[in-house]
């Protein structure tokens, strides 16, 4: 069982994503904004990000980069599962920002999360 | 793709298009889960983007007329209508409706289906905007009078919308993939319908305020008519 923070916009994806990790003996939880992300991964770090990285107001990559300024949280997993292309994220934003994997959300199933998630912890 | 080339016709029906994934993404997922209990709220996404679709149709149709016939409508009227179509939605976004119009005046000039189907894609636009943290927010669907006319929209107290933000946004829109990140993750079809509806009326979208509030409107001629009460 791993501990999995979601960071989906919209809440019908955002619950079926963790119904799905949940029903596979994860725990999950939900923001829908980066701010509310930061102050769950400081009450809770989780083991893996899932994110999509398209948010109001503060983008996703904004977020990340916050994560990633902070020396315990450097070594969490992050999976893009996104409405934009992978191909659209350099390798360099990849690298640099310690992307464990970027999905395509209309192409991954809750199975694939699923296996995405699993991946990221064991790796 | 070179965003740069795309042609201004098709950077509406691209952001509709992108628009369109969301829901069928939740019908999808839904389906694969055997999750019964979402269909619900699924079902209103979908009303929303039949809305959505049946709007940007109506643009094109309304954009493609010479002269689009307008005629004395009841922006009360409207908004209540509006009002009362968008209570399922703003109920899962957490949000309460009121319908404000600040003192009295007689009918607009518009065309009545372009102004409803138009504040209605306002409406939801901001119920779907940025999380709501507190317990409830409310949108205000609300008209008042100005010097240059009647000034109707759809306001809330949060996001804080600027006339830079949605100048900026007109520009970007159909190059980037968020052209309103204030108020909106995704591709803000909505509001840009919105924007093509009213402009087809000769009433552009832009900023404005009502009661402390902002939020998207746009300003209309009174129609001269006597309003009877």
């Amino acid at each position: 069982m791993s501990k999995v923070l979601i960071l989906e916009p919209d809440t019908v994806l955002a619950k079926a994503y963790a119904a799905a990790l949940q029903k596979s003996g994860h725990e999950v939880q939900i923001t829908r904004d980066a701010q509310d992300a930061i102050l769950a991964i400081d009450k809770s770090i989780p083991e893996v990000v899932v994110l999509e990285p398209q948010l109001a107001i503060h983008s996703g990559i904004e977020f990340l980069q916050e994560l990633r300024s902070y020396r315990e949280w450097q070594k969490i997993p992050v999976i893009i599962n996104s409405f934009i292309p992978p191909k659209r994220l350099s390798d360099f934003t990849i690298r640099q920002l310690g992307i464990a994997s970027a999905l395509y959300k209309p192409a991954t199933s809750l199975k694939k999360l699923i296996a995405a998630v699993e991946l990221a912890v064991v790796t | 793709m070179d965003e740069a080339r795309v042609l201004p016709d098709q950077r509406l029906l691209r952001a509709l298009a992108e628009q369109l994934k969301l829901p069928l993404l939740q019908i999808a997922l839904a389906a694969e889960a055997g999750d019964k209990k979402a269909l619900r709220q699924i079902g209103l996404t979908a009303s929303m983007a039949i809305e959505l679709v049946d709007s940007f149709l109506l643009s094109t149709e309304v954009q493609s007329q010479t002269a689009l016939e307008l005629e004395p409508v009841s922006m009360s009227a409207v908004l209540q209508s509006v009002a009362d179509k968008l209570q399922d939605v703003a109920r899962q976004h957490q949000y309460d409706i009121e319908v404000k119009l600040n003192g009295r005046y007689a009918p607009v000039m518009a065309h009545a289906k372009s102004l409803e189907s138009a504040m209605m894609l306002l409406g939801h636009s901001i119920l779907e905007a940025v999380p709501v943290r507190s317990k409830h927010h409310t949108l205000v669907l609300g008209a008042h009078k100005t010097g240059k006319g009647i000034v109707a929209g759809a306001y809330a107290d949060q996001p804080h919308l600027t006339t830079d933000a949605y100048r900026r946004a007109r520009a970007l829109f159909g190059t980037v993939r968020q052209p309103l990140p204030s108020l909106s993750s995704a591709s803000g079809a909505g509001i840009f319908v919105a924007d093509a509806l009213f402009s087809s009326m000769a009433t552009p979208l832009h900023v404005a305020h009502h009661d402390h509030m902002t939020g998207l409107a746009s300003t209309f001629v009174e129609s001269g008519q006597t309003q009877l009460v």
